[in-house]
């Protein structure tokens, strides 16, 4: 065996550049497939960016931030430069790392020369321990083809044009639409509802054509609750003594307000003045609550309706009034378009935070007001008393404080209801549901079933910036109180009673084609003999008067009738 | 040269040269040998044969390789002509055994017979069959029964023959070049699997050219057919035998063989579409070997010293077409191996192939 010999250090340096040289144009060769590769994968990773937009915006919106507010081809442009940065990424990282053998880097020059791997057989030759005289004499034998292939250029490796598509680079880009639209559409309702919050913010001097139609959509209720209320109060006066002194008037006022159409009536004072009327004795609140249940009703509507009054307005009726239809209006607009876009948005426990952040205040703050005992203080400047908290009250909140403070405003409409509105915010606003059934369980605030409704109301109602008046949940407290609660849903008229008719049809007439005789035959074969059914004289005779019993009801065959029960009787002797 | 007998059970004695390529000159000076023997050779056969370049050249790669050759091809095309004066020019032992469906394994490998003493006395004494020789020709070997074909198994491959208790060592060079007809395929018996494997080569004989009609028909009526003298012996064929495995195998080619012979398995990783669809079995290990052997004797015979891609490429079809077993669905589809072969070639790309 041959040993190593010095004299290849030509070869091997001749080698060194040639695979440097081929290592290029490799590495552009490279550079190109590799592209293609990263870039159809990058389609495919499009989705998965889309869903990470449209996650965050989920959670911002769940989380009670500010959307960005994007439309869907903004959007889309972020997840298309997300995807492109990522595709940027991968490719210079693959760039970095990338490594050619020599021997692939010499197969080049190896085709291109038409060397049949005389240099990338050197090349291993080269690097082996022990060569034999083949070994040596193929090492040799590549020196000239080496000398040669330095002073050739090497042409370009042509690169793979195919682009790698994939079935999930295919079904990615209408994912990524159906993503960004939704992502988009996530974007919509949160500006609704900032949108939203903000018009309850600017008060009453909106102009009232931007009322919504869910306002006018509700007059055809109204009626029904006109008719409704009359018979609920008469309920309430009668069962617990509570008369409700003004709903007419306010009813006036709130419709004036809200462009002449006839308003709802606001549950709570009902529900409150009811419920607070059915609280046990023992209760503190209880008297002022019951003394103020009737006398509370214009405050307690606006606080119902804005969710913020109520801590405000019910020293001055006519102050309270003004804020009433204002916040109506404004919580009917809110309740109009929160619908619209979502409605089960309402029913979700963590809007309440949510809505306290959007309308910028925080629900203690509300209640550090009404602590103060300046009700009146926005109603007296007749702007909205809910003005710029109302719309972070939770309805259950908003509609407990209402009652609360119907029932704590008591006797006197001025100085009384302060105390017990405090004493309501304290309990009730800016805390959950959670804390308002602990408080009913502890019998703090003197008024378990009307906080126990409220928390469910809430549930049942979610929050945002419209209070809505209209209580989703009525049967736990009519259950518990066992009196009679308006039913206030809001709901599509049924369509009645469902007659059904019978109607005969026509008989069609029967169309079959004639069957031939031969046609019924087994194929043409024999079919063998039928033994005759072996019946005995009395079952016969049983068979014959049946069907003579039938052929005897036909007129006219009577005669054949009588003949035929003889022969019964004859049959049955036999 | 005749064949070295000796009792069972006893080492082998065989002709083996010692590998004189120490260093690249002699490593050249060798490569230089083998192809100046392998001209004088082809050229002798030339004399005789016509055209038919690449049964020459396949014929000729299989004997320096060391293995064994399939040929097939209608009669009339010269086959048996070729063995024979190939036998001639090399100047070994050369039998031919015309195989029929009544020929039994004895009379192949020999028997025992019954002779007379010079004392009087009579005694068994074994008469070797036609098989104990350098050069066979095999004719029409399809026609015998599988029990005849196979008592050429152990001959092939093992390069001896067992005949009761004794067992013959043949003698190097060694070489089976067998024929069959393709055409008459009645009262034939299709050589099995296991017996297709061992030859190295299988080389199909078309039809001449229409130039070398004239040729053929002027020396094979003239008055004075041509004269075929031996260009070498067979221990000169065993040196050139050495030389070739002498020949470096580089990686690249090794891999590449052994992609080729794994393409031919259906289900494999390198196996194109129609391997899968119309080949029931693929080829052997013994494939890859039959490459590499037969692409050193290329190598030296293209002037390098190392076997190359396309070595493996140039020798692939004879290797591998009778290795390559096509189900039902390629034979009503008409599927032939040669197609196979070319579309394994076409799809099994060189290891270093860039983009």
């Amino acid at each position: 065996m041959a040993k190593i010999q010095g004299g290849d250090r030509q070869l091997v340096d001749n080698l060194d550049r040639l695979t440097e040289r081929a290592g290029q144009v490799l590495s552009s060769a490279f550079v190109q497939t590799r592209s293609r590769q990263i870039l159809c994968r990058s389609v495919g990773v499009l989705s998965l960016f889309a869903l990470a937009v449209l996650g965050l915006e989920g959670l911002r919106y769940l989380a009670g931030y500010p959307s960005l507010g994007l439309r869907a081809w903004q959007y889309g442009l972020l997840v298309l430069g997300a995807a492109l940065a990522f595709a940027a990424v991968w490719l210079l990282r693959d760039y970095l790392k990338r490594s050619f053998a020599r021997g692939r880097a010499l197969s080049l020059y190896d085709r291109q020369l038409g060397l049949a791997n005389r240099l990338e057989t050197a090349e291993e030759f080269a690097q082996a321990g022990e060569r034999s005289g083949f070994m040596a004499a193929a090492i040799d034998d590549a020196a000239a083809p080496a000398q040669r292939a330095l002073d050739s250029e090497l042409h370009p490796v042509a690169a793979d044009r195919r682009w790698p598509v994939t079935r999930w680079s295919l079904l990615s880009v209408p994912a990524t639409a159906v993503l960004l639209l939704l992502t988009s559409w996530l974007g919509g309702l949160e500006l609704t509802r900032a949108g939203l919050a903000s018009s309850a913010a600017d008060g009453p001097d909106r102009p009232p054509n931007t009322v919504l139609a869910a306002v006018s959509g509700q007059a055809a209720t109204d009626t029904a609750w006109d008719d409704m209320q009359g018979a609920q109060d008469t309920s309430d006066a009668d069962g617990e003594g509570q008369v409700d002194a003004a709903p007419d008037s306010d009813r006036q006022l709130i419709a004036s307000d809200s462009g002449g159409q006839p308003n709802l009536p606001q549950p709570s004072d009902h529900t409150a003045n009811s419920q607070s009327g059915g609280l046990p004795a023992g209760s503190d609140s209880q008297p002022k609550a019951a003394a103020s249940g009737s006398q509370q009703s214009p405050g307690s509507r606006s606080e119902q309706a804005a969710g913020r009054s109520d801590r405000q307005s019910p020293v001055s009726p006519q102050t309270g009034r003004q804020s009433t239809a204002g916040e109506e209006r404004r919580s009917q607009q809110v309740a109009a378009g929160e619908e619209a876009a979502n409605a089960d948005t309402r029913a979700a426990p963590g809007d309440a935070s949510r809505a306290d952040d959007q309308g910028g205040s925080e629900p203690g703050q509300s209640g550090e007001q009404g602590e103060q005992g300046v009700p009146d203080e926005r109603g007296d400047q007749g702007l909205p008393s809910g003005e710029g908290e109302s719309p972070g009250e939770e309805p259950g909140d908003s509609r407990s404080d209402g009652e609360t403070s119907s029932a704590a405003g008591g006797q006197s409409e001025g100085a009384a209801p302060s105390e017990a509105m405090a004493q309501a915010q304290e309990q009730g606003e800016g805390q959950g549901q959670g804390e308002s059934e602990e408080q009913n369980e502890d019998g703090k605030g003197g008024q378990p079933s009307a906080r126990n409704e409220e928390g469910m109301g809430g549930r049942g109602e979610g929050s945002g910036p419209s209070d809505d008046p209209i209580k989703k949940n009525r049967g736990a407290a009519t259950a518990m109180l066992a009196l009679p609660v308006r039913d206030r849903l809001v709901g599509v008229r049924g369509e009645g009673p469902e007659h059904t008719r019978q109607e005969q049809s026509p008989a069609e007439d029967a169309a079959a084609a004639p069957v031939a005789v031969d046609a019924r035959t087994a194929r043409g074969e024999r079919i063998g003999s039928l033994q005759p059914a072996r019946v005995s004289g009395w079952s016969r005779g049983v068979v014959k008067n049946y069907f003579d019993g039938l052929r005897g009801e036909v007129p006219g065959n009577e005669a054949e009738s009588s003949n035929t029960t003889s022969g019964n009787g004859e049959g049955e002797q036999e | 040269m005749t064949a070295v007998e000796t009792v069972a059970g006893e080492s082998a004695t065989r002709s083996a040269s010692e590998p004189a390529m120490g260093s690249a000159d002699e490593a050249r000076e060798a490569a230089e040998r083998f192809r100046a023997i392998y001209a004088r050779i082809k050229e002798q056969v030339c004399a005789m044969m016509v055209g038919q370049d690449e049964v020459i050249d396949g014929v000729m790669t299989a004997l320096f390789a060391g293995g064994h050759v399939l040929l097939e091809g209608v009669p009339g095309l010269g086959k048996t002509m070729l063995v024979n004066s190939l036998s001639k020019a090399v100047g070994t032992d050369f039998s031919r055994i015309q195989f029929t469906p009544d020929m039994m394994p004895a009379d192949i490998q020999g028997t025992s017979i019954l002779v007379d003493k010079p004392d009087g006395g009579q005694e068994l004494r074994f008469q070797a069959g036609p098989i104990v020789s350098n050069l066979v020709l095999a004719d029409e070997i399809n026609r015998a029964t599988p029990k005849t074909q196979s008592a050429l198994l152990e001959a092939m491959q093992e390069r001896q023959v067992t005949v009761g208790q004794r067992t013959i060592q043949l003698t190097e060079p060694f070489c089976v070049l067998a024929t069959q007809n393709p055409v008459e395929q009645e009262g034939t018996y299709p050589l099995p699997e296991a017996q297709l494997d061992r030859f190295l080569f299988k080389v199909v004989v078309g039809y001449p050219k229409e130039e070398d009609y004239s040729a053929i028909l002027d020396r094979t009526t003239g008055a004075a057919p041509p004269v075929i003298e031996a260009a070498t012996s067979g221990e000169e064929v065993v040196q050139m035998r050495d030389i070739v495995r002498e020949v470096p195998v580089p990686t690249v080619a090794k891999t590449y063989a052994i992609h080729l012979v794994m393409a031919t398995q259906p289900d494999s990783q390198y196996a194109p579409p129609i391997v899968n669809e119309y080949v029931a079995l693929g080829s052997s290990p013994r494939g890859a070997q039959s490459l590499l052997l037969a692409g050193k004797v290329r190598a030296l015979l293209n002037g390098r010293f190392a076997v190359s891609c396309d070595d493996i490429r140039e020798v692939a079809l004879p290797v591998l077409r009778h290795r390559i077993l096509i189900n039902f669905h390629g034979q009503s589809d008409g599927i032939g191996d040669e197609r196979i072969v070319a579309d394994i070639l076409k799809t099994v790309k060189e290891p270093n192939a860039a983009g």
